[in-house]
């Protein structure tokens, strides 16, 4: 069976080191890592991952203005947005770009995972 | 006002947070400890880390790490390996960006109101932070470890005050 692959768009080295360390060892791969919204723009556009995990807080473009351009681009890209702001106003703001789910910073492992598997299965549901 | 206590939010989230992300224990030394002017040097040298936050709450937070609490927790954030002076900065914004995200989040969804954070800054060198953030008076919470001591400066308002709490 094909590996998940995953892109990671996050200016953080130590999320970005944690997420392919939890990652790969539960059948994922990891294909690229952008550090800002422009470069995850672009790094989409040529590695196509199945999932992208993003996170809002960065320098440049913020995470939830490039979700909407990635979207607009390929509305059917699967996005998981990542945050140190998890008040219920930032996930009305990752719903109303058409997202559905938003992980706390720091995330717990187990709660990563079963998103990250259920976005899967999703994915392959819809194929 | 909502009966929301700024500081002792702060307080919960930097201890949850270092606790979680490097596994450091947080034990916080008598708030009004040491002279003022003691204390305000401690923005102006150093390791610090700065961030402010916009919308219901307007803030500036300062953390100011003693040396060895500081290589205590980049390396804990790269798996115990002294991350490139490169790198350094980014493990220290993605501390403060988290510890502070956990309290504006509480905070925000305390007032059912939106506050963000900006980029966080590192600082190293012998940069006066007190006249560059405007920051004369404010809280402080300090912290011992048994790696070395954390000092965090609080200056905030809340939206519908429309006045600086400090």
């Amino acid at each position: 069976m094909e590996k998940t692959t995953l892109m990671v768009v996050d200016d953080s080295p130590f999320a970005s080191k944690q997420i392919k360390d939890l990652v790969e060892e539960n059948g994922y791969e990891v294909i690229g890592y952008a550090k800002n919204g422009e470069e995850g723009i672009r790094m989409y556009e040529e590695l196509h991952p199945d999932i992208v995990i993003m996170d809002i807080i960065m320098p440049g473009i913020d995470g939830l203005e490039t979700a909407e351009i990635l979207l607009k681009k390929d509305p059917s890209a699967t996005i998981l947005m990542l945050s140190s702001l998890c008040d219920s106003g930032t996930l009305e703001e990752v719903k109303a770009i058409g997202l559905k789910y938003l992980i706390p910073k720091p995330w717990e492992d187990d709660v990563l995972l079963a998103t990250l598997e259920m976005l899967r299965n999703r994915r392959e549901e819809g194929k | 006002m909502l009966n929301m206590d700024v500081k002792e939010i702060f307080d919960t989230s930097f201890c949850e947070v270092t606790k979680k992300l490097v596994k450091l224990e947080l034990k916080k030394v008598c708030d009004e400890e040491g002279k003022e002017e003691d204390k305000a040097d401690l923005l102006n040298k150093g390791y610090r880390e700065a961030i402010e936050t916009h919308g219901y709450i307007n803030s500036i937070v300062i953390c100011q790490f003693s040396d060895d609490l500081f290589r205590y927790i980049i390396n804990a954030m790269n798996n115990g390996v002294t991350p490139s002076k490169e790198e350094v900065p980014l493990y220290l914004n993605e501390y403060i960006n988290i510890a502070c995200g956990h309290a504006v989040s509480r905070m925000n969804n305390l007032a059912g109101q939106a506050s963000r954070l900006s980029i966080p800054s590192f600082y190293q060198e012998e940069e006066p932070l007190e006249d560059k953030w405007g920051v004369h008076s404010g809280r402080w919470l300090s912290y011992h470890t048994e790696i070395g001591r954390l000092h965090i400066f609080i200056k905030y308002s809340l939206q519908s005050e429309n006045e600086e709490v400090g």
